[in-house]
């Protein structure tokens, strides 16, 4: 297919009428369009989507709603009428397709793509095509499915990674997408209908059979089996069919979830928020408490320093009675030895009786003993009283209540601020909240988990069935080879009908498996070539392809590069691109919106210089960024055969001026 | 617009029917293919059984019939 010519009116932000010419010049098959961000670089290549399948893309490869297609000053001026047209070549024919879209009658202001009339018209070599024959034309050399190796969004080179991951979903989406390209599914589609009308020919067979003298006993067998793989079957589609409801709901689910991802975010923020503040709540509460029991307790403060000089003046008090008591018990012991000295007049040490002279010096000693004792008052309760003051002033004293009033009071204002900024974000969140039902996002969350377990289950079921299946065949096959050489000898119908089918199954089944491996034999060696053309790591020996034609990079040894670079991935992206139009990709066009993003100046050159050669027509939409200057041109300035720039007039208005 | 100039699938299916099932007709087979092609981009939903079983019965009309 070669693009000739795009015409827009009204289509985004090209208000009125913009005319992009694609290069014819094989030579010099490369178109650049230049544009900042935001002007209509990406609309560019929703016109060429629109025209072809009648869809947009918004971010995130979110289909973007036909009302809102028209341009938005044209509308505002009341015209509601948008068309696109695409004039090419495919086939050896010329074709011009237009797809038109307007206001519905008795619509006053389209709110919903409902509210919005679509028409399509196609001419082939200037005769027109029947609308309901238009999408069928199309698919003849620019599948639907297959556009999005063609019509090439930045954004589309994240995707490939799934690629790599065993059983993603979205990677399992792709490679179907990327067989089709290749076209897989032609033949295991063949080896499924042969396998019906085989099913049908072994029905048939064991009927004939069962006719057959010797060959009831078998045939009948042979009749069980079909009529068990029968059931089987349909429980199989019983349960494919719940699994696939199950998968949609979960994906609506997750689509729907995705939206509100942020709501949900900012839901759990919230709650975290509110279990916060019920924290700093009760935080404050105990402090208040403890605070006012301090409070309470402040005159201890007030009298804490004459209560510290009554406590030192009973402290000396108590040392002094503590000492005297002492010196007391002393004198007293002493007293009692004399006492005993005098009564027995025997020396203690000895035993031998005492002189008089001794025992009048024990009795001058004795009395003045006694003398002395005389001087200690006997104040034992006084001394008890004192410890029970000193006890009780020391409760009172050295409790520092106004420091730790004034900790709590510090405490109490940074939670109050705690709580007043925690109160704010909470009032924050409930604003932006306010639309979404976030309780029923929660709930959402729940059922998509238990959707996920009932996911579970039906693949165990669905595998146990294609088990039993598979076990059903062997034993229809085993018996039919039985009765087969009695039936062919007959002439049976059924017997030969099942012969052939199985040869056909064989080879068709046979033949997918082959198919794939040689594809991504293919796909691989042609993408290593484009991998080693763009690349600027000389010393990678090249890519190696999975099952599900994910492209990983071979250093120097043989090993794979675990750790790639985004620029790394965008090479190995385009480069399965490239391997997939060498192995069987409709030969056509290829249109790249914004596809050097991430990519240094030396890749950007070599991949600059290789993408020419690698589709019939360049279609590139880059901003100045992407592109720099005359050195990035320089390399591929000979394949170029047209610039465009997009010009703003106003944020809504875009215009499309040839360089 | 695929390649018609090479048909890597219909290659593939031919070499493997040659190997694996030699008895059959290779014009069967690419029938059957070209039937399998056209619907898939004409994405025709319904299987194509009638058109597959009278391919089939078309070949089986040379093999002896029973009673002969």
């Amino acid at each position: 297919m070669k693009l000739k010519r795009l015409h827009m009116q009204n289509f985004m932000p090209y208000k009125g009428d913009a005319v992009l010419e694609f290069p014819q010049d094989e030579s010099r098959n490369t178109l650049i369009v230049f544009g900042d961000n935001m002007r209509g670089k990406t609309s560019l290549l929703n016109a060429i989507r629109w025209t072809f399948y009648g869809y947009a893309y918004g971010r995130h490869l979110r289909k973007i709603p036909l009302h809102l297609l028209p341009n938005q000053e044209a509308v505002n001026e009341g015209n509601w009428v948008m068309q696109t047209r695409i004039e090419f070549e495919a086939n050896g024919s010329q074709y011009d397709l237009r797809r038109q879209a307007r206001m519905k009658n008795l619509v006053i202001k389209p709110e919903r793509p409902e509210d919005i009339q679509v028409d399509v018209y196609m001419q082939k070599d200037g005769a027109a095509i029947p609308g309901n024959e238009i999408d069928s034309e199309i698919n003849q050399f620019s599948p639907e499915q297959v556009s999005r190796f063609f019509l090439f969004d930045g954004e589309l080179l994240q995707e490939y990674e799934e690629l790599l991951i065993e059983g993603s979903e979205q990677g399992q989406k792709i490679k179907e997408e990327i067989e089709k390209i290749l076209g897989v599914p032609a033949l295991t589609n063949g080896r499924d209908d042969v396998r019906i009308v085989l099913k049908q020919a072994q029905k048939q067979q064991s009927i004939e059979a069962s006719k057959i003298k010797g060959l009831e006993g078998v045939a009948e067998r042979h009749q069980q089996w079909v009529t068990k793989r029968e059931s089987f079957e349909l429980d199989l589609d019983r349960l494919q069919s719940q699994l696939e409801e199950a998968r949609n709901s979960r994906l609506a689910m997750d689509d729907e979830l995705e939206k509100v991802e942020t709501v949900y975010s900012q839901k759990s923020k919230l709650d975290s928020y509110r279990s916060r503040a019920k924290e700093i709540e009760e935080a404050i509460k105990q402090k208040t408490s403890l605070r006012q029991q301090l409070v309470g307790q402040v005159w201890r403060d007030l009298l804490e320093p004459r209560l510290i000089t009554k406590q030192e003046s009973l402290t000396q008090e108590q040392q002094r009675l503590i000492s005297s008591n002492s010196e007391r018990n002393r004198i007293q012991l002493h007293v009692e030895q004399a006492t005993q000295y005098l009564v027995k007049q025997v020396c203690p040490t000895c035993g031998q009786s005492l002189d008089n002279s001794k025992l009048q010096a024990k009795e001058i000693e004795l009395a003045k003993l006694k003398s002395q004792l005389l001087e200690f008052r006997a104040d034992d309760s006084r001394l008890t009283d004192i410890a029970i003051q000193i006890k009780a002033l020391n409760k009172v004293i050295g409790h520092g209540i106004g420091e730790r009033l004034s900790d709590v009071d510090k405490d109490l204002a940074r939670l109050e601020l705690d709580l007043s900024k925690i109160e704010n974000l909470i009032e924050e969140l409930n604003e932006e909240l306010k639309e979404f039902d976030t309780d029923a996002i929660m709930k959402m969350r729940s059922r998509r988990d238990g959707i996920i377990k009932e996911e579970t289950r039906l693949s165990f079921d669905v595998d146990g069935r294609r088990t039993k299946i598979d076990e059903a065949d062997r034993e229809i096959r085993i018996l039919s080879q039985q009765m087969q050489p009695d039936e062919l000898s007959r002439g049976a119908r059924g017997a030969q009908m099942v012969g052939i089918c199985e040869k056909l199954y064989t080879t068709f089944s046979m033949s997918v498996e082959r198919l794939r491996g040689n594809l991504r034999q293919s796909v691989q060696t042609e993408a290593s070539k484009a991998f080693k053309a763009m690349s600027t790591q000389t010393a990678y020996q090249g890519l190696r392809i999975n099952e599900n034609y994910g492209l990983t990079i071979l250093d120097q040894n043989g090993q794979e590069v675990l750790l790639r670079s985004a620029g790394a991935e965008q090479i190995v992206a385009l480069s399965l691109i490239a391997g997939l139009s060498h192995a069987g990709r409709p030969a056509g066009p290829v249109v790249m919106d914004t596809p050097f993003g991430r990519l240094d100046t030396k890749h950007r050159k070599n991949i600059l210089e290789y993408l020419p050669n690698s589709a019939s027509q360049l279609i590139l939409f880059v901003h100045d960024g992407e592109i720099r200057g005359s050195d990035d041109l320089n390399v591929m300035a000979h394949r170029i055969g047209g610039q465009y720039e997009i010009k703003e007039i106003s944020p809504t208005h875009s215009i499309l001026e040839k360089r | 617009m695929m390649d018609t100039s090479k048909d890597m699938v219909l290659e593939v299916l031919l070499d493997v029917s040659r190997e694996e099932a030699p008895d059959l007709p290779a014009n069967l087979i690419a029938a059957i293919y070209q039937i399998e092609k056209n619907r898939l981009y004409n994405h025709e939903p319904n299987p194509p059984l009638d058109a597959l079983r009278k391919l089939i019965e078309d070949e089986l009309s040379n093999y002896p019939r029973g009673g002969q």
